[in-house]
């Protein structure tokens, strides 16, 4: 199938960047990134400046890819990353556009490559339980029941991969946050340090220019792992908690 | 007492401002609409209610002076987290594609500022008298007549419906989401408060607007 | 080139308990003197950083990626395996220690691996701690599923996605230990060198891969937890950016590399569909729990799965293994799929592929249990391939997943080069020639929480190293070589991609020194990889510069490592002339086509000394003793 790409070229941080066009022939059974790689392989041999995308695993479970196809970060295939974006949700004849992920909590690295460490900073901010390695009781004292546990589980899966404050219009990180606050609020090992987290982690969230969220239920509609917004309204649920009757401040 | 100050400037603590404010608006405009809708009851009936509202003084004075407060925090922290809202997302996408986001979401901002413009009116029509002074030299404290003067003017008839449908649009989101920021969301009761906001959107503007409709029409005279 | 493993004496079971007396400590005010650099932060690299910071020295980590928690752990899937005998069914250390050693095909070090079956239980214990939500069952307690090579459930897992659920556990202590500032964490950074000053490592040199700076970094030992090297074949269900360049650099700089030939090939991955795949996706080993492997007994049968009536198939591993039946490990498994297509019995377009069917665990359990158990990967098949899982089985073949061969290191997870330890997936220590599944989470955490923490302070103590200078002539010299090599790279200005070259190792790789390995394969490839990387040497063009954010010259100084280290691994491959675990060779196998192992005169890890450009390296033996587990045949039958 032949394709029309748009895609967003920047040098770096500080430059401007603009969109380019490109034409591929694809085949319906690559995926976006095999396509990807076969535009950047003709660039190369033409001497051209391949263009720069983030990905390794290439199966969906490291985060690390990104991009928004046509308006939607990691494309419109429901509860899917970009790596697992297969051509045959497109037709012959389609044009493409593909953007980095914006915000400012997300500086552009170069052309499709976004900076995410802001993310590794509100987890450092209290998303663990403080235990040090050794002298744990057995695993098996702490009985959690299932429900809390599969919560807490399925909370758990999110891959940090931004997607949620690349579609959020507030470019909010609550989704990300309220994750890791749910995962760890839903289990008893989470509860000596359960206010603290809240506050701190929202703290720093803000700190890092990602904005508020207004309930726009964008991010759960991108969330590659189907995180809820659920999610958002037991961290404020938390957060009112942690204010109001806590000793933290 | 900074924790206050932090929690209320905090992305989560300003959004629990605007719910609560919001959620008091909502409770006054039910209140509100409830007197109002006695014009169906003819001359008789809404004006001795108003009466007997403004035989007590405190009652009323305690009810403008919190509307009052949260008018304020709502307007002040809107514009606040909208500012940072859209700082956070300093360039748009050349695509846009929303998926869950609806119209009404994306435009609180919009909708919220013509409901501002629309207060100020409303005030200075009904409350304050400044845009039609005849209605002081009506001989007693006389809502009836005001509201029907009022809205025998299609245009100013038409400014209100439109102000309606604006404050339906504002709580079709508004309403819903403030329960989410107050973080109620349990999947026994999610159906409900999912259907809250239209309903209530429904409610409160189609209220508010079957009475200028209602004196267009003829059907209150 | 000395090999001394350093194994404690006494009987097996004692051996760490008493080695762990036996060590050095430090003080609690000379922990923050000295300064630690870890290289990698997978489950291995994450969980030593944290530990060690924990006790209270002064930490530096450093990964390619943008984020710790995106280190290639984060994509195993199946679980990890304790032995907890939670489940009753008997269980028990000796067992997963027998296990393992039977399972790695007795060529691993007996020490070493009963350590890791005891110490396998406190993992469990740190992670619950660490609130990883593992699945559990209605009463609260934790829930085991079997895996392959074992006949206890002893595996415990967190949906499809226990690598995630342990990585970010470590990732999470990690974190905290950031923010209290004990660790430095340099994300975005490539190790390209070790710095050796004295025969001890002392540092390494850096590239800063957003701005293209190269830096130098000293300290007091530094541990490599660079994970594997199946990339070397390109196709591999290992991501990306996975490499062998810290590992090679290291061996370049004296520490010998053992067994590079082993490499595991996994049963259950989704067939290559084309030429421009760049990857591919294992499908949890797990699902062999449940789902049954087949072919048509009909050559060429081109109906659909469902109208193969169950006589016309060949369940060929229930058939040949009747006591592991479709939990046969990982190599057999794999072989028996190959044997099975190169009989011409293979399914789907390209005729590499057999089917993984799950209708009959679906009539069973039902549709809801299975979609509990295996939901996550069936939706993940589905995506690559279009096909229901539910409805028609998946169809898979073996691919390149995991290598057991990696740098040598003592009972201390020292290499030869004093004070460089290694750990995780880049030692060669546990597995012997064959990885249970489930084994390498568990070593990489004992390695990087229980293990390492207690043998990098034994050597801190007993070594007590000196401050070193960023201007000794050997950092200066490093940084030279280094900055060299990326010129050279960027220069050359031919017209090939990194990719390019890649896939062409690949090719030679999987061709020659694969499933199936053979004399003249292997020196066809010890021919035609040096011509590659003449071609590299003179054809290769990287766009843009040195002093920027450039994929292309990461990729191209991986691969120049690749096309070296390919020729170590088919050199190794050559020179074991037996059969074991993942090394098949094509001349020693029984009648029925088993591997056929010699103990006689490989009972041996071989340990690869570099001895120059262009010199054949020398080959160093450690020789492997069994006291406790005896010498045997593997049987699976
Ligand atoms: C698809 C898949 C499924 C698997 N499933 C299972 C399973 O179910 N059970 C099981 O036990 N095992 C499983 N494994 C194997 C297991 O995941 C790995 O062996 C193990 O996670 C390796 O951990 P590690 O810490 O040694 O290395 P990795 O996790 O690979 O980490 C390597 C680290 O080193 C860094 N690094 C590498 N090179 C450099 C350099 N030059 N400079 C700086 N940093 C560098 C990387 O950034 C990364 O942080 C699976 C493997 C795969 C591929
Ligand atoms: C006067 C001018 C007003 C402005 C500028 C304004 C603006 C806003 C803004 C920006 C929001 C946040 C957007 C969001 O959460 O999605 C909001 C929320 C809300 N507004 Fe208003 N608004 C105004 C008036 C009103 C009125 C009159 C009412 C009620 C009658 C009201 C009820 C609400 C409610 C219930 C919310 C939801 C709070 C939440 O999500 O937690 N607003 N408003
Ligand atoms: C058809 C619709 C409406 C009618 C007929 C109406 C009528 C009136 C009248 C007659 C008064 C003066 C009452 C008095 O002084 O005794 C009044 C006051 C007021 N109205 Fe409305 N109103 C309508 C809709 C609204 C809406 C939608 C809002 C808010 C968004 C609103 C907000 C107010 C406020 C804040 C006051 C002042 C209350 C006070 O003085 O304490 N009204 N309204
Ligand atoms: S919540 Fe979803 S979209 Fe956001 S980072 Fe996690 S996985 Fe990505
Ligand atoms: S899209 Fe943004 S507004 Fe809230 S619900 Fe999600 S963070
Ligand atoms: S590349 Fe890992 S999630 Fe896409």
């Amino acid at each position: 199938m032949k394709l029309t790409l748009n895609v967003w070229r920047q040098k770096n941080k500080d430059s401007q960047g603009k969109f380019e066009k490109y034409t591929i022939d694809a085949s319906s059974h690559m995926s976006f990134l095999e396509m990807l790689d076969v535009v950047n392989e003709d660039l190369i041999t033409k001497g051209q400046d391949p263009i720069a995308f983030d990905h390794d695993c290439r199966e969906g479970i490291c985060g690390m890819c990104s991009l928004v196809i046509n308006g939607i970060a990691h494309g419109k295939e429901s509860g899917t990353t970009t790596c697992q974006l297969h051509m045959r949700s497109f037709k012959d004849g389609d044009e493409i556009f593909i953007e980095p992920f914006r915000a400012k909590g997300f500086p552009t690295i170069k052309d499709l490559v976004v900076d995410r460490s802001a993310f590794d900073r509100i987890i450092q901010a209290g998303g663990y339980i403080s235990v040090n390695t050794g002298g744990c009781q057995d695993a098996n004292a702490l009985p959690v029941s299932k429900s809390d546990a599969d919560a807490a589980f399925a909370a758990a899966t999110c891959i940090g991969c931004g997607a949620c404050v690349a579609a959020c219009k507030n470019s909010s990180a609550m989704l990300f946050v309220s994750a890791k606050v749910s995962q760890l609020a839903k289990l008893p090992q989470g509860q000596p340090e359960r206010a603290r987290r809240v506050l701190n982690m929202v703290s720093q969230a803000d700190k890092e220019g990602f904005g508020n969220c207004t309930n726009t239920f964008e991010c759960e509609a991108v969330c590659p792992k189907n995180i809820g917004v659920e999610n958002i309204a037991l961290l404020n649920r938390e957060y009112l908690k942690a204010t109001l009757l806590s000793k933290e401040e | 007492m900074a924790w206050i100050a932090k929690a209320a400037r905090s992305s989560v603590g300003s959004k629990v401002l605007m719910s609560i404010s919001g959620l008091a608006m909502v409770g006054f405009l039910f209140g509100h609409l409830a007197g109002n809708l006695l014009m169906f009851g003819g001359p008789e009936a809404i004006n001795t209610y108003a009466e007997s509202l403004h035989s007590m003084p405190l009652v009323v004075w305690a009810t403008r002076l919190i509307l009052l407060v949260m008018i304020v925090v709502h307007i002040k922290t809107a514009k606040r987290l909208t500012v940072i809202n859209r700082q956070a997302k300093p360039q748009k996408y050349a695509v846009q594609h929303a998926i869950k986001t609806t119209l009404p979401a994306k435009t609180m901002f919009p909708t919220g500022l013509f409901l501002f413009v629309y207060i100020a009116y409303h005030l200075a029509h009904y409350t304050f008298k400044i845009t039609n002074p005849e209605f002081d030299k009506l001989d007693h404290h006389d809502v009836y007549s005001m509201v029907l003067l009022g809205f025998q003017n299609s245009w100013i008839s038409l400014f209100y419906i439109v102000a309606m449908l604006c404050l339906g649009m504002h709580l079709v989101h508004g309403f819903r989401s403030a329960f989410q920021t107050l973080g109620v969301n349990h999947p026994k009761y999610q159906k409900i408060v999912t259907l809250s906001g239209p309903i209530v959107a429904v409610v409160v503007a189609g209220g508010f607007i079957s009475i200028p409709i209602s004196i267009m029409a003829g059907l209150i005279r | 080139m000395k090999l001394d493993a350093k194994i404690p004496t006494g009987p097996i079971a004692e051996k760490w308990t008493r080695h762990k007396f036996d060590m050095k400590l430090v003080n609690p005010a000379n922990k923050r003197k000295h300064t630690i650099i870890v290289v990698g932060t997978g489950l291995a690299g994450s969980s030593a950083a944290a530990t060690l910071a924990e006790l209270g020295y002064r930490v530096k980590a450093f990964c390619f990626q943008d984020s710790p928690r995106r280190a290639h752990s984060i994509a195993a899937q199946g679980g990890i395996n304790a032995a907890k005998n939670y489940q009753g069914d008997g269980d028990s250390v000796y067992r997963l220690f027998y296990d393992t050693v039977k399972g790695g095909d007795f060529r691993s070090r007996e020490a070493n691996v009963h350590r890791l079956a005891e110490v396998s239980a406190n993992i469990i214990d740190q992670a619950v701690a660490q609130g990883v939500p593992f699945a559990r069952d209605y009463g609260g307690l934790l829930d085991n599923r079997s895996f392959g090579g074992a006949q206890v459930s002893r595996t415990f897992y967190a949906r499809g996605q226990t690598g995630q659920q342990l990585l970010l556990g470590a990732y999470s202590a990690l974190s905290r230990q950031i923010a209290g500032g004990q660790v430095e964490f340099h994300p975005r950074t490539e190790m390209l060198d070790l710095v050796v000053i004295d025969g001890k490592a002392r540092g390494i040199i850096t590239r800063n891969l957003v701005t293209g700076k190269i830096e130098r970094f000293a300290a007091d030992t530094v541990l490599l937890a660079t994970g594997g090297y199946g990339n070397t074949f390109y196709l591999s269900t290992n991501a990306a950016g996975c490499n062998v360049t810290a590992t090679y650099r290291a061996y370049k700089k004296g520490a010998g590399f053992a067994n590079p030939c082993y490499t595991q090939i996994h049963p259950t991955c989704i067939p290559v569909s084309g030429d421009y795949q760049s990857k591919l996706t294992l499908m949890s080993e797990s699902l062999r729990n449940d789902g049954r492997v087949w072919v048509p007994k009909q050559k060429g049968d081109k109906r659909r799965p469902k109208d193969i009536p169950e006589n016309e198939r060949d369940y060929y591993l229930e058939r040949k293994y009747p006591s592991f039946g479709n939990l046969a490990p990982r190599d057999i498994a794999s072989r028996s799929a190959k044997e099975a297509c190169d009989n011409g019995l293979g399914v789907g377009e390209t005729g590499l592929g057999v089917y993984l069917d799950f209708s009959d665990a679906i009539k069973r359990l039902g549709k809801d249990k299975v979609a509990e158990r295996y939901g996550n990967l069936f939706q993940m098949y589905q995506k690559i391939t279009d096909d229901n899982p539910y409805e028609t089985p998946m169809r898979i073949y073996p691919a390149v997943h995991y290598t057991m061969g990696g740098l040598w290191v003592d009972y201390n997870l020292m290499s030869t080069i004093k004070g460089l330890h290694v750990l995780g997936e880049a030692n060669f220590s546990d597995h012997g020639a064959n990885r249970l599944g489930a084994s390498a989470l568990m070593q990489g955490l004992s390695d990087g929480y229980f293990v390492a923490p207690a043998t990098v302070s034994h050597y801190l103590a007993s070594e007590k190293p000196e401050r070193v200078s960023l201007d000794a002539k050997e950092f200066v010299e490093a940084e030279n070589v280094v900055n060299e090599r990326l010129h050279k790279l960027v220069s050359i200005g031919g017209s090939r991609s990194p990719a390019s070259f890649h896939k062409e190792l690949g090719h030679i790789m999987w061709e020659y020194c694969g499933m199936a390995r053979n004399k003249g394969g292997l020196e066809t490839a010890l021919q035609k990889i040096p011509e590659l990387r003449d071609e590299f040497s003179k054809n290769l063009k990287v766009t843009g510069s040195r002093e920027e954010f450039n994929q292309q010259l990461e990729h191209a100084g991986r691969v120049a490592d690749f096309l070296e280290f390919g020729e170590l691994m088919c050199r190794d491959a050559l020179t074991r002339e037996e059969s074991c675990g993942g090394h098949f060779r094509e001349e020693h196998q029984t009648e029925e086509g088993e591997a056929l192992r010699d103990d006689q005169n490989f009972c041996h890890a071989s340990v690869w000394e570099y001895k120059g450009d262009g010199v054949t390296p020398e080959l160093h033996k450690e020789k492997l003793e069994f006291e406790n587990v005896a010498l045997a045949t593997r049987s699976y039958k």
